[in-house]
């Protein structure tokens, strides 16, 4: 019998060899749950459906009744629907992750050798890279139905991009409703609070000064307000409508 | 893109993300590992 002597890290390797352990089991726990909805397709069919729905209700709907100064609606309400079912999605953080609690898969996560951060971490991801096909899908819906984005295609990209960032770090917000959440259901029904004047009650679907005073709660230097702004800023050559607030 | 007449858009939602994140990552890190 041989002795041999176990090979010894410097620190710095050892950090880097632990990051990189961390940043392994995001991606496999990221992986999981993209599986989960390729395996289960139904929720990405409906995931992608309801946008579409809204796409179609204020277009052709509501849109006749809205007027935006010096824009053409579509362009106006593309990017607040992008906006929107990227805060939509990060919902399915907070359901996903209760789901998970409830059913004692988390417990089971905990007992494995995995980074603590390798739950959360490749939750959002998921979730991010979900809204990315999202994104591109509502992109082509919007084309459909009139929506011209007359900047350029890089100034676009990087709207979007701004957008999914935006939501990432929103979903962080949901992951923690999702863990304190007793059960799904509740966690679906503690989320509708926290979106409604994410979403509604700001400028996705109408300019804010068409609101009477105090209507939006939201400061018009609110994420939710700048973000459909910048990237409508993408969809016309030269801004003409008035900064909301 | 910062240049652009769209750039005050570009750097309020930035900057409201990296709030949000750096509240909202610490609170569910530590909601996790209260439940776990």
């Amino acid at each position: 019998m041989s002795l041999t002597t176990a090979p010894t890290l410097t620190p710095s390797k050892s950090n880097r060899s632990s990051l990189r352990w961390a940043l392994s089991d995001v991606l496999t726990i990221a992986r999981r749950n993209l599986l989960a909805l390729v395996r289960i397709p139904t929720s990405l069919v409906f995931a992608v459906i309801q946008p579409v729905m809204f796409v179609l209700l204020f277009r052709y709907i509501f849109g006749g009744v809205i007027h935006i100064p010096g824009v053409d609606y579509v362009n106006f309400l593309i990017p607040g629907i992008l906006v929107q079912t990227t805060i939509f999605g990060a919902v399915g953080t907070a359901i996903g992750l209760a789901e998970d609690l409830q059913r004692g898969l988390i417990e089971r996560f905990r007992a494995l050798p995995m980074a603590r951060m390798a739950v959360l971490g490749g939750r959002t991801v998921a979730d991010l890279a979900r809204n990315v096909g999202v994104v591109i899908i509502i992109t082509f819906v919007g084309m459909a139905v009139g929506f011209r984005p007359t900047g350029s295609f890089v100034s676009y990209i990087q709207a979007c991009l701004l957008m999914l960032v935006f939501a990432y770090c929103i979903s962080w917000g949901f992951a923690f409703v999702g863990l304190a959440a007793p059960n799904s259901e509740t966690a679906q029904a503690m989320t509708f609070p926290l979106i409604f004047p994410l979403t509604f009650a700001s400028s996705i679907f109408v300019n804010v000064p068409s609101m009477p005073a105090g209507c939006s709660p939201l400061p018009s230097t609110s994420p939710s307000r700048s973000a459909p702004r910048r990237c409508e800023g993408s969809c016309s050559a030269a801004p003409t409508v008035p900064p909301p607030g | 893109m910062l240049g652009s007449p769209h750039g005050a858009s570009t750097w309020i939602t930035l900057a409201w993300s990296i709030g949000a994140i750096a509240i909202l990552a610490p609170l569910a890190t530590a909601q996790y590992r209260k439940v776990a």
